[in-house]
């Protein structure tokens, strides 16, 4: 029971993670950046806000709706397996690619050119992220010999699948639009894409499916590779993965599309490899 | 080769004067045309790619017509379907 | 024969400022490119007549924002050269180091927008904190950040004072640029995004007339500040920074290269100023002239014609740096990915204010026209 309480507190942590983030790179850069609570009063401002024009694409209306709650979904399995049950991960996959579909479709029904670009771009990259992510948890689950994520019992993962770890932060970059791989929705070149046409309530889901995506992939990496067993590492493991990803868009110029596939490609083939080992049985045990 | 720098129109009140400014080697040297209003001259594009845009100026500006220059008809620096030639008449 | 045509601009967040650039695409290779431009032509050379010639240099310098002063430079190099009259040495060394402390200034400024292009916020920011320290010395001595009026027929506004602190300014950022620069080299995502981007061959660099550091980029030597030099750059030593290879990386590379040299030119301005005194600012009279100045601008080679009657302004024709270069921009997006066209279009640096020539004034009245009006106003 008490973990449905953990879906109260998500809303909270992702407006956290996001302040952390714009915090933080604005520190690197050299800024003193926004308050932490910033993105919590741009939701509330965004709230407010009327639209300019009167939309008649039902596709148009509904996508930024239907991309959080898959998101939002995401949070009954990981990290507290509120619901489970066997070969729940493979919902896992599921959930995921339909998030990134409601993004494609949210950008395809938008009126603006940049908006079908960013889509198109999205579609390219998620033929190998995706897929990639699922070969990754395949791997996990191959590795622990477990069926569900409730029974996933893994420590110190990432010494045991180094290169699957690796695998999952690329692919975590790829996700939550973080530089090198942000093609999808680069601010400069396309004007963010798929976000740049809604107005008011429905940007306010696109902007909150995208502090939730953070705070996820955050999440997910320990789940997958510290184990649920100790908090403290596990929360470690998180503000890592967190940092990496800020480090990582402070760091980084942004790859072009075909160049971020060609390099999203080679670590596809990584996860592969890793896949292969487990499955042949040579897993070294910590 | 002398490097183009630029072609500039005059307008002198019976016709227009075209200046042609070359660099030799760090030399400024000029070629001067004069030509009636409307008049017309051969193009240097063929020699002088970039001569292209300062032509096209011209023409848009002066009415001066050079042949063999591409894209002359087309509008750069003014709005399509724009008839007045802003450098010549009521300013002297 | 290309699939479609994708418009790039006039409003694009890539492009400072607007051109309409269309981009013929087959698949997403760019076959070919449709200019347009004339978004901000304000009708400069028009303005200029009926000028006095002490009054126009305040126009001159209006012409652009980023490259204010080297537009006042070569209108003063035109004027003094119409004049016969040569400003005194002092005079021409303070004008070397401030044209060179905007060349500064313009460069970090460029350098931080192509790194925006690719999506590098951090050096974009970090290169226009150090661009601040530029921008402080500006407003220390001329009052403004960046239309400064420092120039006056024979002579300049203000002598200066303190030189200890435009020495401390401008070598507080050599650190940070020095690293920023060797992260830009050695990063692989920038070495992707830059090299063989927009490739331009030594043969087409003097085909098209290329000036500035496009043209330095390709092997072309051609700094008017050595082949003409003018003020105080004959007696100071610097080097062109040539590189061969003729994409974006060497244009980025030239112009990084460049702020170095700026900082040795600053240095030895400062050492070699004789002490004397500042002559003070009068008007002055040119009854009859045709003549042309020449600088070279941040961007390449600034060009300006003026044919003066009665000290006024009969005629003026100014090329600016970017419309040199902007000819051979179809040579260099042909075959580039369409990604590719926002890095390109910066790596030539575009200013496109200079490039075309309405807020028109008249005496004291300022009216701000469209197009429309403007034509059935001013136009015969």
């Amino acid at each position: 029971m008490d973990s449905w309480l953990f879906l109260l507190a998500v809303p909270f942590l992702a407006i956290l993670t996001e302040g952390l983030y714009r915090k933080l790179i604005a520190r690197m850069q050299n800024r003193v950046g926004p308050p932490i609570a910033q993105p919590l009063y741009d939701l509330l401002k965004l709230w407010g806000k009327k639209p300019l024009r009167k939309e008649n694409d039902p596709f148009f209306k509904a996508a930024p709706v239907l991309y959080f709650l898959s998101h939002f979904a995401l949070f009954l399995f990981v990290p507290l397996s509120i619901v489970s049950f066997s070969y729940d991960f493979i919902l896992l996959i599921y959930l995921t690619i339909l998030g990134s579909a409601f993004f494609i479709l949210a950008g395809v029904s938008s009126d603006s050119p940049y908006s079908v670009i960013a889509s198109m771009r999205e579609m390219i990259l998620m033929v190998v992220y995706e897929i990639t992510l699922a070969i990754i948890l395949v791997t996990v689950f191959m590795a622990s010999g477990a069926l569900s994520l409730a029974g996933l019992d893994v420590s110190f993962g990432f010494a045991t699948l180094p290169l699957a770890a690796l695998c999952l932060l690329a692919v975590g970059m790829v996700e939550i639009h973080v530089t090198p791989f942000d093609t999808a929705s680069a601010k400069a070149e396309i004007l963010s894409g798929v976000e740049v046409e809604y107005p008011g309530k429905k940007m306010f889901f696109m902007k909150s499916t995208s502090y939730l995506k953070k705070l996820f992939y955050s999440l997910l990496w320990p789940t997958l590779f510290v184990g649920t067993g100790n908090w403290l590492l596990f929360g470690l493991g998180a503000f890592g993965t967190f940092f990496v990803f800020t480090f990582s868009q402070a760091t980084t110029p942004r790859y072009r599309v075909d160049q971020a596939f060609d390099r999203l490609l080679i670590v596809m083939v990584i996860a592969l490899f890793e896949f292969i080992r487990v499955s042949w049985g040579f897993v070294w045990v910590l | 080769m002398k490097r183009l720098i630029t072609i500039a129109g005059i307008d002198e009140g019976k016709g227009v004067r075209l200046v042609y400014f070359y660099d030799s080697n760090g030399k400024v040297t000029t070629t001067d045309t004069r030509l009636p209003y409307n008049g017309s001259t051969e193009s240097i594009s063929p020699d002088y790619p970039s001569a292209e845009f300062y032509e096209r100026e011209i023409h848009d500006f002066f009415g001066i017509t050079f042949t063999g220059c591409p894209n002359i008809n087309k509008r750069l620096f003014k709005a399509e379907g724009d008839k007045k030639k802003p450098f010549l008449g009521a300013r002297k | 024969m290309s699939d479609y045509l994708v418009p790039f601009g006039p409003q694009h967040p890539a492009i400072k400022e607007p051109i309409s650039l269309r981009l013929k695409l087959s698949g997403s290779t760019v076959e070919g490119v449709d200019a347009q431009l004339g978004y901000i032509h304000r009708g400069v050379e028009k303005i200029f007549e009926r000028e006095n010639i002490n009054n126009a240099l305040y126009l001159a310098e209006r012409i652009c924002g980023i490259c204010s002063y080297a537009h006042a430079s070569a209108y003063t190099r035109a004027m003094e050269s119409m004049m016969h009259i040569r400003a005194p040495p002092r005079v021409q060394y303070l004008r070397t180091m401030f044209a060179e402390l905007e060349r500064l200034h313009s460069h970090l400024l460029w350098a931080g927008f192509m790194c925006h292009e690719i999506g590098f916020e951090t050096l974009f920011q970090l290169f226009w904190r150090e661009r601040e320290q530029i921008l402080d010395v500006f407003e220390r001595y001329t009052g403004n950040r960046v239309h400064h009026s420092y120039n006056k027929l024979g002579t300049v506004r203000y002598d200066i004072e303190d030189e200890d602190y435009i020495r401390e300014q401008v070598h507080s950022i050599l650190p940070t640029v020095k690293s920023l620069r060797s992260e830009i080299k050695g990063n692989g995502v920038v070495a992707a995004r830059f090299k063989k981007v927009g490739p331009v061959t030594h043969k087409q660099a003097i085909e098209y007339c290329l000036v500035g550091p496009p043209a330095r980029a390709c092997g072309v030597k051609n700094d008017i500040r050595k082949l003409d030099p003018y003020e105080a750059y004959g007696k100071t030593k610097f080097k062109q920074p040539i590189y061969k290879s003729g994409d974006s990386y060497a244009r980025t590379m030239v112009r990084l290269d460049e702020i170095f040299e700026s900082v040795k030119i600053i240095d030895q301005c400062l050492r070699d100023m004789p002490a004397t005194k500042v002559p003070k600012h009068s008007l002055k009279a040119l009854p009859q002239g045709e003549g042309y100045g020449r600088v070279e601008a941040p961007r390449g080679e600034n060009f300006h014609y003026y044919i003066v009657k009665d000290s006024k302004i009969t005629r003026a024709k100014i090329r600016p740096p970017t419309l040199a270069v902007f000819p051979a921009l179809e040579t260099m997006m042909l075959g580039a990915h369409v990604g590719d066209v926002p890095v390109i279009v910066a790596s030539i640096d575009p200013c496109i204010g200079c490039m075309e020539r309405i807020t028109v004034t008249k005496g004291r009245r300022t009216e701000t026209l469209t197009e429309q009006e403007f034509r059935r106003k001013y136009c015969g």
